[in-house]
């Protein structure tokens, strides 16, 4: 099923053809309707109204922005003020946010309406939703797959028309992963544009912000508004223009060469490339010899930051608490009870490879990498627009066919995560279907900043498949 | 090329992470840890060329020290499990 742009809908409220109520009303019930699981929390009819109101306010007078009144879905691990959000996790089944996001407060300011919040992995850390302490979302195409994850239910509530768009996170393919499994249009921001003031932190060097939703003009919509330099995040930071597109894209020798990759993705792969050359495109194999580590780094890095950041999550601040008497007790107690395994492996993975003796051998040599990997891509990058690859080796998989396995549920990040690593950005843009009708991505890494490059190469895709 | 843990160490790393680990976890958690760590274990084998130019142009933006009341003070308190006369509570620390 086709789903209104965000454009069109905007157009049809502006001229009166209908009114921001309707609309609103029409993906709410299709929400509540859904049983993908997809929503951890629909909010109140009285919440809503309330920012219907605001968004017909702005209507009346004149201050409608092309996202007012529109009804878009949040991850649940950003917060929105007065509102739960647990981050997928039993650890903060009851959290109420004390303050929203910058990138919820510039929704907000255009008058966008937060319809609930979406499905995840617990903290961010998975590629299948089936990390969640809230049990698995459905991909919309084949509900006998998992949407993909860590966003998995921004992706899956986007796909099913339950929401105009919706926000997700991006540490190391995030956006990109479920919006290619659920064949929609996931914007993984340049590092720092976005500002990840109210993002529960995972790995602090890798999150990133960003939309997912069912066209590239709709993420850009969405980029342009919560973009932009924060006080409140001491890593953000304005984004200069990128320059006019060369029309040069680079693929990385070897992607095929090691039989990871579905066939079926590599022929659409294939193919997309053949016509992009009708389209007037060079596309050239490039030599990045450190390409394939990216995968360790990214997992070394990600460990260890993780193992540091939910340090906080200890009984004390915040959510729920074991009733152990010792002070130590109650850390272990809370974290060991209140954590998936999920999340235990990577504090356990973490602190084993920052801890003294091994420091050197994991943590400094991937820390080396990333810059060798990040110089290795620059170079490439000053003669062509991006990296193209596909945005995963395989289709959605089944639900439950990974989880006994967590390495094999790590290599179907090998696409997505250079970028993250060395803070580039990076768009997955549906590409066909396999034989069985799941959806295939394919993805462009720019240069920093690049991100209009990116929307320019995601329309030219959008115009050719 | 796989770094195997004894039981005995895993039970160090999680009193390190302040992870309570049941023991009859142990086991599984071991297995897990070991073939995530003969996954990443490849980076050992990259030799480095000398020294790696790890400079970059992104640079931390701070802002002014300037106090400020804070709105959600009161809210912020409120989210920890146990509290009284907005202190949060915490079990004795020294003995």
């Amino acid at each position: 099923m086709e789903y209104p742009t965000i454009e069109q809908l905007h157009n049809k409220i502006i001229t009166g053809e209908t009114t921001i109520k309707v609309v609103v009303k029409e993906y709410y019930d299709r929400a509540k309707a859904s049983d993908l699981n997809a929503f951890r929390e629909i909010y109140s009819e009285e919440d809503i109204a309330e920012q219907v109101a605001v968004a017909e306010a702005m209507l009346k007078g004149g201050t409608a922005t092309v996202l007012t009144g529109l009804p878009i879905a949040i991850k649940d691990n950003i917060l929105f003020a007065g509102h739960v959000v647990s981050g997928g996790s039993k650890m903060l089944e009851h959290y109420t946010a004390a303050y929203s996001a910058t990138a919820i407060e510039k929704l907000k300011a255009q008058g966008v309406v937060i319809i609930g919040r979406v499905n995840m992995d617990e903290f961010a850390m998975g590629s299948s939703t089936e990390n969640s302490a809230y049990g698995v979302t459905k991909n919309p195409v084949d509900t006998s797959k998992v949407p993909g994850g860590s966003s998995g239910g921004s992706a899956a509530a986007v796909a099913a028309g339950l929401c105009v768009a919706a926000l997700g996170s991006d540490t190391g393919g995030s956006i990109r992963q479920p919006a290619a499994f659920c064949g929609i249009v996931g914007l993984l921001p340049t590092y720092g544009t976005v500002s990840r003031h109210g993002l529960m932190a995972m790995g602090s060097s890798l999150d990133v912000i960003g939309p997912m939703t069912h066209t590239v003009a709709d993420a850009e919509a969405l980029y342009k508004v919560i973009k932009g330099q924060d006080k409140y995040d001491s890593t953000s930071m304005a984004s200069p223009e990128s320059g006019p597109l060369k029309k040069r894209l680079a693929v990385p020798a070897g992607i095929f060469a090691n039989g990871g990759v579905d066939s079926e993705i590599e022929k659409n792969f294939k193919n997309t490339v053949d016509k992009l050359k009708v389209e007037g495109f060079t596309i050239d194999e490039v030599e990045l010899p450190h390409y394939a580590e990216a995968l360790a780094v990214y997992y070394i890095l990600m460990f260890a930051e993780v193992s540091s950041n939910l340090a906080r999550l200890d009984g004390i601040r915040y959510g729920d608490r074991a009733e152990s008497l010792s002070i130590n007790d109650v850390y272990g107690d809370t974290r060991g009870a209140l954590f998936g395994p999920e999340v235990r492996r990577r504090i356990l993975v973490g602190t084993y490879v920052l801890s003294h003796g091994y420091y050197d051998a994991y943590y400094n040599k991937a820390i080396a990498l990333r810059s060798i990997i990040r110089k290795e891509v620059e170079t490439v990058l000053e003669h062509y627009d991006a990296i193209l690859t596909p945005t995963t080796p395989t289709p959605a998989f089944n639900i439950g066919e990974k989880t006994d396995d967590p390495v094999s549920m790590y290599l179907g990040d090998l696409f997505t995560v250079p970028a993250n690593i060395i803070h580039h950005p990076g768009i997955s843009i549906p590409s066909g279907k396999s034989s069985t009708g799941l959806p295939f991505g394919v993805q462009f890494i720019g240069a920093r900043f690049a991100e209009d490059t990116l929307f320019e190469l995601g329309k030219t895709i959008e115009n050719i498949r | 090329m796989t770094t195997e843990m004894t039981g005995d160490e895993i039970k160090r790393l999680a009193n390190l992470a302040r992870l309570s680990v049941p023991e009859a976890e142990l086991e599984a958690v071991r297995k897990d840890t070991a073939s995530i760590l003969g996954f990443v274990d490849t980076i050992k084998s990259v030799q480095l060329n000398g020294q790696v130019d790890q400079s970059s142009d992104e640079i931390n933006v701070f802002r002014d020290d300037i106090a400020a009341p804070l709105a959600a003070y009161h809210d912020l308190i409120e989210a920890a499990p146990l509290y009284q006369d907005h202190f949060v509570k915490v079990p004795k620390v020294l003995e």
